[in-house]
């Protein structure tokens, strides 16, 4: 069984669950795109009228992922831009945990430079610590906790479209990609108009791009900071994550921050002082003044790095995208692309993105399995191992390393 | 003092002559329901000829005059005359050069206005969502305004605009009457470029516009003329002149880096569009270490508007590089002003030009 059996697989799923494909709303403007599995193009203008042309067409075809625009269309089956005329487009964007650290990665992710051959596991760097060279080959996977990590990321720029942008629970939804993230849809009116530097604003905004110290309260020389822990925006949000690295730091963390020694073990030993002025209301810097305007910038610096979120500013900015439809399953990965409202968050788990009966084993071999994926623990480093069907389909779908022996 | 929830209106028949994109202007407009013959009558023809006005300072001073000692029913109807000798030019820098000089004539007059009038002009010609924050106070107040309203019309090239720099809440940002005037600006400027754009329905011009409209074609081209022949001019200096950014690029490609894609449509499209050839600039990547010529060729081709689509295509604008991680002039401190790196090169050029006419 490779990639051919996934494909049955996925067939006999869409032959009784069809049904679980969502149309996307104002369908007859959107463009579609299906990558199917014996062919490596992507299969793009496509337009459906309705939900039922849309679930037919998968059901025939079993693509091996599927796509929607975020935009809309006057003639979305047009082949190109200028004829398919533009009208809008919802506001997305995309959460992937390739991009945030986890502790969880060095039990899953492993990298190898093909220049030089230097070799690590956990996050892969983008260019190779020995060599340089930026040929890196990966191998990555996703487990819980990454799924966790994700939530956590998409928790945050949920908070900021709620609070401090002001829409409402009901002009969001976010969708599991079905791999490594999600996806936040806004489809409010005024949004959908909204031209690239619109959005591209919306996206500093997230990422804290073009954060000017002055207006956070920093003034040069005399050091002093005026904002309070409890703000709003930004400054609040800076204040925070300031207070947080003072609060977890280490020697080794403020020298890596660029800190002087002599500032480091001031900060070290008034830790708890310069914390509780910090608490106070309203908050007071000044027990940080001993520390020169330069260093207290890379403390900022550090702790905006911090707090930004963490969303691929492409996705956002783009407003010609393709972009995952729910109810379909993943190629890679055969899990669900996971349609939730924002309150069902919380709760996701990476097993209600499994399709495939769990009572169903495969035999997988290997000559190095990583220690975990999605939410199953191997058992050994190599040889053979009987896993749930849906982790199964996971692991030959996502690696070519790994063959099936047996199902059963 | 007016109060706005009355809606009573603050605008007279005397603002319409200072706010024709506004929309009492415009109903005015169209209530004379004027025809392309008419403007062969006396009337049309003074149209015609303060809307040429209009565009022939454009051109020549950067700026245009309210006149106040014209009928002000032919200063108003100037203005959508105007667009309408833009559009049938079809020339995409001089309609961006009548956009920003005729904005910057209505953002000077609207910071002399009090505030109700601002606002009235902000919900009902642009329809957005502004909200007084005390409605007693109208000098030297603030609004609120939609986040959305706001972002989709500020000003590009500086820092203190951007949202990340702004106290916002629930969906609205608070921002000071004179900011108000400069957002309203940037409003009249895109309308007037998305305007001009506009296709036309295939029209038969008379003979009087299109005398006018041969006029304004042979002044702007005159001063498009200068930047054509530079890079001969500057020969192997030319590098010099690129933007931080696009130098960085150039040298990184020149070591053999691998470059992302963003960074090498960046420099792609740059060096077309200041006129290098697709051959010149498909060498250049031949330092990339995945280079295939066939496909650089094409791609580069595709940039230069010479296949697919038939669109050439512009290098990101600075907040875009700035986003991608690409710019690497972040406090502005080499780019002061700059919002493109083409307009980056222009500047420079400018100066290389100038340098030479007085050798």
């Amino acid at each position: 069984m490779q990639r051919g059996a996934i494909k049955e697989f996925f067939k006999k799923y869409y032959r009784n669950n069809a049904n679980s494909i969502e149309e996307p709303t104002r369908i007859e403007a959107r463009e579609f795109g299906f990558m199917l599995f014996d062919k490596n193009v992507m299969v793009r203008h496509l337009s459906f009228k309705n939900g039922s042309k849309l679930r037919d067409y998968v059901k025939e075809t079993t693509p091996a992922h599927a796509y929607y625009s975020s935009a809309y269309y006057a003639n979305p089956s047009a082949p190109t831009m200028d004829e398919k005329g533009w009208l809008g487009a919802d506001l997305v964007f995309d959460i992937d945990v390739d991009h945030i650290e986890t502790p969880c990665k060095k039990d899953h992710d492993k990298w190898r430079c093909l220049n030089c051959g230097f070799s690590g596991v956990g996050m892969s760097p983008s260019k190779c610590p020995h060599c340089g060279s930026e040929k890196i080959e990966r191998k990555m996977w996703i487990c819980d906790l990454c799924i966790e990590a994700a939530k956590d990321e998409a928790l945050k720029v949920c908070d900021i479209l709620l609070d401090e942008l002001g829409f409402s629970s009901k002009d969001l939804y976010l969708v599991f990609s079905g791999h490594r993230g999600f996806h936040i849809h806004v489809e409010e009116e005024k949004v959908i108009k909204m031209d690239q530097d619109a959005r591209r604003e919306i996206v500093d905004y997230l990422l804290g791009i073009g954060l000017d110290l002055n207006t956070l309260g920093y003034f040069r020389r005399k050091v002093i900071l005026d904002i309070d822990l409890r703000e709003h925006g930004w400054r609040g949000r800076v204040a925070r994550g300031l207070y947080d690295v003072l609060l977890n730091c280490s020697e080794e963390l403020l020298k890596r921050i660029g800190l002087r020694s002599r500032e480091v073990k001031y900060i070290l030993d008034n830790k708890d002082k310069i914390l509780s002025d910090i608490e106070r209301i309203p908050s007071n810097w000044l027990t940080l003044s001993k520390i020169s305007a330069k260093s207290l910038k890379r403390l900022i610096d550090y702790a905006v790095k911090l707090v930004a979120c963490k969303v691929d500013e492409r996705v956002t900015i783009d407003v010609k995208r393709l972009i995952r439809l729910p109810g379909t399953l993943h190629g890679k990965t055969g899990f669900k692309v996971l349609r939730l409202s924002y309150s069902e968050l919380d709760s996701f788990n990476i097993s209600d993105a499994f399709v495939f009966d769990t009572g169903i084993h495969v035999i997988v071999k290997s000559q190095d399995f990583p220690k975990k994926v999605a939410n199953y623990m191997f058992s050994k480093r190599k040889g053979l191992e009987k896993v749930p069907l849906p982790i199964g389909i996971y692991l030959i779908g996502n690696s070519k390393d790994i063959e099936v022996i047996k199902i059963e | 003092m007016i109060s706005l929830s009355n809606e009573s209106k603050p605008l007279k028949f005397y603002d319409l002559v200072k706010y024709p994109f506004t929309k009492e202007a415009l109903e005015f407009f169209k209530s004379k329901d004027l025809t392309l013959k008419d403007l062969e009558t006396d009337v049309g023809k003074r149209i015609l000829k303060r809307s040429y006005e209009r565009i022939h300072e454009a051109i020549s001073q950067r700026k245009v005059t309210t006149n106040l000692s014209e009928d002000s029913e032919i200063e108003i109807l100037s203005f959508p005359i105007t667009l309408l000798l833009l559009s049938l030019l079809e020339n995409k820098s001089l309609i961006y050069r009548y956009a920003v000089a005729e904005s910057k004539r209505v953002g000077e007059l609207l910071k002399e206005e009090d505030l109700l009038k601002l606002v009235w002009i902000a919900r009902h010609t642009f329809e957005w969502s502004v909200r007084l924050v005390n409605e007693e106070l109208s000098e030297g107040s603030w609004v609120l305004i939609h986040f959305i309203d706001y972002i989709s019309h500020i000003p590009q090239s500086s820092l203190e605009w951007k949202l990340v720099n702004r106290r916002l809440a629930k969906g609205y940002v608070l921002i000071r009457k004179s900011e108000l005037a400069r957002v309203i600006e940037e409003a009249v400027k895109k309308y007037i470029v998305r305007k001009c754009n506009e296709r036309l329905p295939v029209i038969d011009v008379p003979n009087t516009v299109i005398v006018f409209i041969e006029k304004i074609s042979r002044e702007w081209s005159k001063y498009s003329n200068d930047f054509k022949n530079v890079r001969a001019v500057l020969g192997s200096a030319q590098e010099d002149v690129y933007p931080p950014c696009i130098r960085k690029i150039l040298n990184e490609l020149r070591s053999g880096k691998n470059l992302p894609h963003a960074a090498r449509f960046a420099l792609a499209t740059f060096l077309l569009n200041i006129g290098m050839s697709v051959d010149e600039v498909v060498n250049l990547f031949k330092a990339s270490p995945d280079f295939n010529e066939r496909i650089a060729r094409y791609q580069v081709e595709h940039l230069a508007g010479l296949r697919g689509s038939r669109v050439k295509y512009s290098p990101y604008k600075c907040s875009n590089m700035r986003s991608l991680g690409l710019c690497v002039d972040l406090n502005g401190e080499v780019c002061k002003g700059i919002h493109h790196p083409l307009q980056y090169y222009s500047r420079m050029i400018g100066g290389v030009i100038r340098a030479k006419r007085s050798d």
